[in-house]
C-alpha cells in the first residue's frame, strides 16, 4: 500500500521547488511557435495509407487571426485557448475565441 | 490523522482559512520573475499563487506523447492522468495554504456545484456571496477577490494566456482584475451547471462491452478526449454533443475559468476539490484501479500508472501513488 508522505509533500509543494521546475520548463524555448499549425490526420484504408492536412486561415474584419485551431480524426474541432471546449463549427469556436479575447481580435465588441 | 474536506457552505471556518490562505499566497514573493519562467513583457515578480498558474498553463502544452498534439492528450488533461494530476495539484495547494496559515489543521472545502445545478444553476447562489467567492463582474467588484480602484491589496491576475494558449503578463504587466461572466449562452459558455444526476451518471458508466475488465470502467485506448469512460465523463468531453461536468463548470463561470490560466480564480481548486471527491466515490465503488499499465506502449508514456506526473523528477509521484491518498484527506461525505 502506498501513502503519501508529509515530508515528501512539504518539500515537492515549497515555493522553491516548484518555481525551480518551472523555470527549467521554460528554458528550452525554441519550441514556441507562431500562426496556425495545419492538423494532420492519417489512417489506412483498404491497405491504402490516408494523409488529411488542414489549416484554419482565419480572417477577422480583413485581418487575418492567429487563432489556433485543430482537428481531431473524430471531426472534432479544439483551441489551445479555450482548453474546456469542442466545437463542430469552426465558426462557434472563432465566436467563442473572440468572445474570450476581445483585445486580440482588435476588440469590436 | 488525516485531512477532512468539507462542503465549503457547511464549513465557515475552512472557508475563511481558504480565503486568508490564498490572499497571503498571492503576496508571497518567490523571489523569481517572469524572466525566469519565460513569459515575455516586462519584468514582474512571480507570487507563489501564481505559480500554480503557470504550472498548469505548461502542464496542459506538454503533449502525450512527447512529440504528439497537447489538444489531443496533455500531461494534466484529456487522458486519465488528469485525475491524478489534479489530486497532486490539489494536495500542494493545500500544504501551502497550511504553511502559511502555519495551520497544519486546513483542509481544502469544496464546491458541489451539482447542488447548484440541481437547484437551477443560479447565479446568485450562496458560493457567490461576498462572504463567499464574492459574485461575476468584468472585473468581478464584490467579496474577497473583488478589484476595486485604488486599493493596493486588490486581488490581481497576473499571468494570463493569450489566444495562441502561451503564458502572457495580464494588463500588459500591470495585472488586472479577476473576471467571471456566468451561464454565457453556447459557444461562449453554458448556462446551467451540471446535476446531482449528471454525477451519478458518470460514476455508474459502465461500458457498452461483451467482455470488460474492471478498469475499462475508468477509461480504454486510446485515453484522450476521444476515448469513453468514467474519467472523459467526469472531465466532460463524452458524450460529445455537449460540454458536461468538469468542462461544463468551467464554461457556465466563464471569464479566468476558460483558459488554461483557470487556476486564476481561486473557485478553480474549489471546483476541483470537488471533481476529486467524485473521483473518490468511484475508487471507493469500483475499486483503487487505474489504466493504462506499465505495458501500454509509448504513445502513452506520461498517462501510465508508472509514470511520473509533470514534476520535479526527485519528488516522482506516479499516479499510482495518487490511488489512494486516505492518509492525507478524506471527504466529509461523498456522491
Ligand atoms: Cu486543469
Amino acid at each position: 500500500m502506498t501513502a503519501i508522505d508529509p515530508e515528501e509533500v512539504a518539500a515537492a509543494a515549497a515555493p522553491d521547488t516548484l518555481g525551480r521546475y518551472l523555470a527549467e520548463l521554460a528554458r528550452p524555448a525554441g519550441e514556441q511557435t507562431s500562426g496556425p499549425a495545419p492538423s494532420v490526420r492519417t489512417t489506412e484504408h483498404q491497405g491504402q495509407r490516408i494523409t488529411v492536412t488542414t489549416t484554419y486561415d482565419v480572417v477577422v474584419d480583413g485581418t487575418p487571426v492567429t487563432a489556433q485551431l485543430h482537428v481531431a480524426d473524430s471531426g472534432m474541432l479544439y483551441s489551445p485557448a479555450l482548453p474546456y471546449h469542442q466545437f463542430t463549427s469552426a465558426l462557434d469556436a472563432v465566436r467563442a475565441l473572440m468572445s474570450t479575447y476581445p483585445d486580440h481580435f482588435g476588440g469590436g465588441g | 490523522m488525516a485531512l477532512v474536506r468539507r462542503n465549503i457552505l457547511h464549513d465557515q471556518n475552512a472557508a475563511k482559512k481558504y480565503i486568508t490562505g490564498v490572499g497571503l499566497l498571492k503576496k508571497e514573493s518567490t523571489g523569481r520573475t517572469t524572466n525566469s519562467f519565460g513569459i515575455p513583457g516586462p519584468v514582474n515578480p512571480v507570487y507563489t499563487y501564481d505559480l500554480f498558474v503557470i504550472w498548469h498553463i505548461r502542464a496542459g502544452m506538454f503533449p502525450i506523447p512527447r512529440n504528439g498534439d497537447p489538444m489531443l492528450r496533455n500531461y494534466a488533461h484529456r487522458g486519465p492522468v488528469f485525475l491524478p494530476w489534479h489530486r497532486l495539484m490539489l494536495i500542494l495547494l493545500e500544504y501551502n495554504i497550511q504553511r502559511i496559515l502555519g495551520d497544519s489543521s486546513f483542509a481544502l472545502p469544496y464546491w458541489d456545484w451539482s447542488a447548484d445545478g440541481d437547484d437551477g444553476s443560479p447565479t446568485d447562489a450562496p458560493i457567490w456571496t461576498p462572504g463567499y467567492m464574492g459574485g461575476q463582474g468584468n472585473p468581478v467588484s464584490d467579496g474577497p477577490f473583488g478589484f476595486f480602484p485604488n486599493d493596493p491589496n486588490n486581488f490581481t491576475v497576473r499571468i494570463e494566456t493569450g489566444s495562441d494558449g502561451q503564458p502572457s503578463q495580464a494588463g500588459n504587466g500591470r495585472g488586472r482584475g479577476l473576471v467571471r461572466e456566468f451561464a454565457r449562452p453556447w459557444p461562449e459558455g453554458w448556462a446551467t451547471l451540471p446535476t446531482s444526476a449528471d454525477v451519478k451518471a458518470a460514476l455508474e458508466f459502465a461500458p457498452d462491452n461483451p467482455n470488460p475488465r474492471p478498469e475499462d470502467r475508468y477509461d480504454v485506448i486510446d485515453f484522450s478526449v476521444n476515448s469513453d469512460g468514467f474519467r472523459s465523463r467526469l472531465e466532460g468531453w463524452r458524450p460529445a454533443t455537449r460540454p458536461w461536468t468538469h468542462n461544463q463548470v468551467h464554461l457556465w463561470t466563464g471569464g479566468d475559468m476558460l483558459p488554461m490560466s483557470s487556476p486564476n480564480d481561486p473557485v478553480f481548486f474549489l471546483h476541483h476539490c470537488n471533481v476529486d471527491r467524485t473521483w473518490e466515490s468511484w475508487l471507493q465503488r469500483y475499486g483503487r484501479i487505474y489504466t493504462p499499465d506499465m505495458t501500454a506502449p509509448d504513445t502513452y508514456a506520461g498517462e501510465r500508472i508508472g509514470d511520473t506526473l509533470a514534476l520535479p523528477a526527485s519528488y516522482p509521484y506516479t499516479p499510482k501513488d495518487m490511488l489512494d491518498v486516505s492518509n492525507w484527506c478524506t471527504y466529509d461525505q461523498l456522491p
